[in-house]
Parts: structure tokens; sequence; C-alpha cells
């Protein structure tokens, strides 16, 4: 019993005494912060996405106060934007429309999922990426657990009926955290240019001739006939599979008719007023 | 008796070096060796952290000794510890703004640093008397400096020096850290001979 007491008593002491001298410590050697932080986190949506380029919420609100503009915010969008420029006293400059879009639009029969078939690892994309398989299929395209889904804090992507990844421009607000997860590189974050609607490849598959046809019926060939056609010269085809430059791209379509694999769709935008929050 | 508090000092910076030789602390250890001045300001902030830990936890010790609560050894000191890294984290944001973001979230982990509750324990077990504790403490800090400072240059050659891309980063770092320990093996027993102790 007196062990007991004695023991609550020893570390009660101890930790009233370091609790008085950390609360006058911490008046005594107070740092003078700027009393707009508080204000400037407030304002913004308190994602912490990073789609900034700075460590969080507050981080962007330092940046800010030491003279970043204030457009950078994603989730907030222009809202956030003309929020903080009228309380800082700066412009609020012209907000950049971002999305991402799964570079993929495999089909039910192809290959991946019936390879997917016969594995029984974790449900993960990534875990299923670092197995070392050879495979008939396409090894770029969407394997369809949803890694990107899961970290998508908006929930704008789902799984569509052939397992693969689909980005819901009316819900992402182009903060990029799944482009960093799907381990086939196929999420990219696009650019709004002043074009409503522009062309893009929805392939990444390196793969030629028969071997593409059999692994995917959706795949990019690397045919060029696309290239030829385009009035603008803004496509090129890389290792087998053509890149559109988004922010040179007319919104004419011509690629769309030509391509024999229809491996080329129109990528839609949403203004972020007419967003939807999910 | 000079002698006796300098075979203590230097033999924890060499013999019973806290990183190379007992591989407690690694944590910050390879986390802060990036630059030199990070590496520095980690040392001295956990040099000065342990000296004033063994000053409070040594009489602690006694008093639960005495009431033979030995048991309550680890929380207490704990205890201690974590109050004295908020106090030096408050007080280093005040006057050391640059090298308190340098440090980061290293800074606040030398709370649950063992090197710092290492030789809080390590000492009181050895049975030193409390200037003996306090050396002990100084030697201890300033063997983790030591290390520091060593790694620090140790890593930015092995980084000019190109390593193989599968060994970049980590690997290395922890290859490098396995022969910087081994070099120190080669103070085993210098101590002996230099204070005849």
């Amino acid at each position: 019993m007196n062990s007991v007491v004695l023991s609550v008593l020893l570390l009660s002491a101890i930790g009233l005494v370091g609790s008085v001298v950390l609360v006058s410590a911490s008046k005594a050697l107070a740092v003078q912060e700027d009393e707009r932080l508080g204000e400037v986190v407030a304002m913004l949506p308190g994602a912490n996405c990073g789609s900034c380029g700075y460590p969080g919420c507050e981080g962007y609100a330092r940046a800010m106060l030491d003279g970043a503009p204030v457009n950078s915010c994603g989730p907030g969008g222009p809202d956030a934007a003309k929020r903080l420029a009228a309380y800082l006293g700066v412009d609020a400059g012209d907000v950049v429309v971002k999305r991402a879009i799964v570079a993929c639009r495999g089909t039910a029969d192809r290959v991946v999922l019936q390879e997917r078939a016969v594995y029984h690892g974790a449900h993960s994309c990534r875990t299923y990426a670092t197995m070392g398989h050879l495979s008939d299929g396409c090894t770029d395209g969407c394997i369809g657990y949803g890694d990107c889904m899961a970290t998508c804090p908006y929930g704008a992507i789902t799984l569509n009926k052939n397992d693969v990844a689909v980005v819901d421009p009316a819900v992402c607000i182009g903060c990029g955290l799944c482009t960093t997860i799907c381990p086939r590189h196929l999420i990219s974050l696009v650019e709004k240019s002043d074009v409503a609607e522009v062309s893009f490849v929805l392939c990444h598959n390196t793969l030629t001739g028969k071997r593409a046809k059999d692994a995917c019926a959706n795949t990019c060939l690397g045919c060029k006939r696309c290239v030829k056609v385009c009035p603008q010269h803004c496509i090129e085809v890389v290792d087998n599979v053509a890149h559109i430059d988004v922010s040179k791209c007319v919104g004419c379509k011509v690629c769309m008719g030509v391509c024999p694999a229809g491996a080329i769709y129109p990528l839609a935008w949403v203004s972020p007023s007419e967003r939807r929050k999910s | 008796m000079m002698a006796q508090y300098a075979s203590i000092l230097f033999s924890m910076i060499l013999v019973n070096n806290f990183v190379l030789v007992k591989f407690l602390g690694i944590c910050p250890f390879l986390g802060v060796s990036r630059k030199l001045d990070s590496a520095v300001g980690m040392g001295a902030a956990v040099t000065l952290v342990m000296v004033l830990a063994i000053a409070v936890t040594w009489p602690i010790q006694q008093l639960l000794v005495a009431w033979g609560l030995d048991y309550l050894q680890t929380i207490a000191f704990i205890l201690v510890i974590a109050t004295l890294v908020q106090l030096l984290e408050m007080a280093m944001r005040r006057y050391l703004p640059s090298l308190h973001a340098a440090l980061g979230v290293f800074l606040p982990l030398i709370t649950t640093n063992c090197a710092v509750l290492g030789v809080a324990i390590l000492t009181v077990d050895e049975g030193y008397t409390y200037p003996e504790a306090l050396v002990a403490g100084l030697g201890a800090g300033l063997g983790f400096l030591l290390a520091m400072v060593l790694f620090c240059g140790v890593r930015r050659r092995v980084e000019e020096a190109e390593p193989p891309e599968a060994f970049r980063g980590m690997p290395i770092t922890l290859i490098s850290a396995a022969i910087t320990a081994m070099s120190f093996m080669g103070f085993s027993g210098v101590i002996d001979h230099l204070f005849g102790a």
C-alpha cells in the first residue's frame, strides 16, 4: 500500500515540476509568430494534400506570408485564391485547373485480367507489380486492384466494369496524390488549356503488332496515322505509343477519326465551381 | 582523481561510443548526418540533453532506491527526458530557429532516443558517483557528436564516389555505418593502457 502511494506521489511530483517548468519556459521563450498565420491557414481547405508543392496547408500559409503566389491551392480553387488575395492584399492571378487522367482504357478480356486470376497475393496493384512474372499481356496497362482509388481523398476514382480505374472530372481537384501511387505510372495531371475538349491517348502499351492486339483490343499500335493528320503537329510517337501535347491541341478530333484502335479519347474538364463534393 | 575522470570521459567517447560500439541512437545518426552543420547541431543538442538528464536522473535514482521503487526507473527517466527535450526545443526555436528547422522531427525524437535513456541507465548500473556520472554523460554526448561528424564526412565522400545505383541512398549509408563502427573496435583496450585503470 505504502509503495503504491509513494510511487504515485513521486511520479506526480516529477510530472508537476516538469509541467511547471515547461509552462513558465513556454511563456518566457514564446516566439513571435505572424498573427495572420492562423487566419490564412483557416482560409485553406485543410486537406494537406500537397498539390501546392508545400508541406501541408500550414507550410503553404507560411510561404504565402513570405510572398508565394496565392493561386496554387488545388482543392480551394479560384474561390480560395480570391479570398486569400483579398486578405493578403495581393493579386489573385489565374488558377491553373488540373485533373488526373488514367491513361488506360483496357478491355474486359485483356490478358492482364486472365493472369490476375491465378495470382493469390495481396489485393494491391503495387504488390502485384513487384511480383516477377513473365507476361503475354500488356505490362503497361491498368492492373485494376484500385490502389489509386484507395489513395484518392475525394473519392474521385472508381473502377469501371472492365476493372480499369477512371477519374471522375466532376470530383477530381488535381491534387496528384494518385499519380505517385500507380506502379505502372499511368496517372498524370493534365493542365486545362483554352480548348473545351482536347484529345488524349488512353494507352501506354509499348508492345507492337499482333502481340499488342492480342494483349488488349484498345491498344495504341504506334502506327503514326494520328501524327500524319494532326494539323498542329502536336502528336509524337515514343516507344510505340502516341503522346499528345495537350497544351497545343486545338480539339479538332481528326486524330480520333483515323486511329485504327480507337485509343484516342476526348478529355473533358469540369470547372472548379461546378465540381461535386464527394 | 583527475586520471579517473579522464579515463571515464575518453572511454565513453572512444571505447564505449554510444552510436558506433553500443549501437544506441542510430535513428538521428542516420537521419541528420547528411549535412555537417545539422550533424554538429544534433550532436550538441544530444550532449546537452545527456548531461542535463544525468544531472536530474541520478538524484532521482537515489530516491527510487531509497524508497524501494527501482522498478519505476524507466518511466521516471523518460518523464524527465521528455521534459528536458521539450525545454530544449522551445529554447532552440527561440534562439536558433535555423537549426530548429534543420533538425526538424529529429529534435522531439530525442525524447525517445535510446542513447539518452541508455546513458542515464548505464551510468547508474556502473555505480558511478554523481560527478563521475556527469563526466560519463558528457563523454557519451561528445562520443555521439564525434560519431555524427565523422560519419557526415564519410557520407559525403561516399556520395561523391557515385556508388552503383542499387546501393545509392540508405543501403550504402548502412554499409558505411557498419565499416565506421568496425573501425571503432580498434579502440578497445586503448584507455586501459593510457590511464592504467
